[in-house]
């Protein structure tokens, strides 16, 4: 196992949590609607930051099938939002942090599953079990 | 003793929920991790999006709920784009 598992399912394991704890931070306050909202378009971020930082990048068609999911899953689970909470706002904050926390924690999962030259589905399930127990080591204390 | 943590006693007082959801969980988490592993990260994201169909299908199946038109046009965007 080289270095770039534990760095990157370490990595992966903390922004996870970090996410999670604003994704919930979000659905606490009144407009939660917001918040959750505003964690969807992980994919876009996913697709930005993977082609910046993680050699990810994706083909025209690749974007623009990104850009139109992300476009759809407000229609289908019947959002009503309105301009005004488009102004920044605490949700917002929340939500956006969510959904960055989860778009670099699935980088730098195939980071690490990718640093392990072995069958995809045993490494990704190596990866699994390296984050999960780190994440209980890491919650123990608070639960 | 880990028992005493308040979490884990409500945890052990609703076992079998909490194995289900466990259960189904490690499922989800080996998924997306196999995927990402396979495919690019943003991709995976993408198709995930289905799981908002398949939450549709659930309710109005399960939960005999009715779909509406606005419904079936985010669907229509989200079976676009992963078909894209």
């Amino acid at each position: 196992m080289s270095p770039t598992f534990f760095v990157s399912s370490s990595f992966a394991a903390v922004s996870q949590i970090a996410a999670t704890v604003l994704l919930i931070k979000a659905l606490a306050l009144k407009n939660f609607a917001v918040g959750t909202a505003s964690a969807k378009p992980e994919a876009i971020l996913t697709a930005i930051i993977g082609s910046l930082f993680f050699c990810g990048a994706l083909n025209l068609l690749g974007y623009v099938s990104v850009f139109l999911g992300v476009a759809g899953v407000p229609i289908a689970s019947n959002w009503r939002v309105s301009w005004a909470d488009l102004k920044p706002n605490k949700s917002i904050k929340f939500g956006v942090g969510a959904g960055l926390g989860f778009a670099l924690a699935s980088l730098w999962v195939r980071d690490a599953s990718l640093s392990l030259e072995i069958d995809r589905v045993v490494s990704a399930a190596t990866v699994l079990i390296f984050m999960v127990t780190l994440q209980t080591v890491l919650c123990l204390p608070r639960l | 003793m880990i028992f005493e943590y308040p979490q884990i006693a409500v945890i052990a007082k609703n076992l079998p929920a909490s194995i289900f959801i466990g259960i189904t969980s490690v499922l989800g988490s080996i998924g997306w991790f196999t995927a990402v592993s396979l495919r690019n990260a943003a991709l995976v994201k993408t198709l995930g999006q289905t799981e908002i169909l398949e939450t549709i299908a659930i309710t109005t199946f399960y939960f005999a709920e009715k779909i509406s038109k606005r419904e079936l046009a985010g669907i229509a965007l989200i079976a676009l784009s992963v078909w894209a």
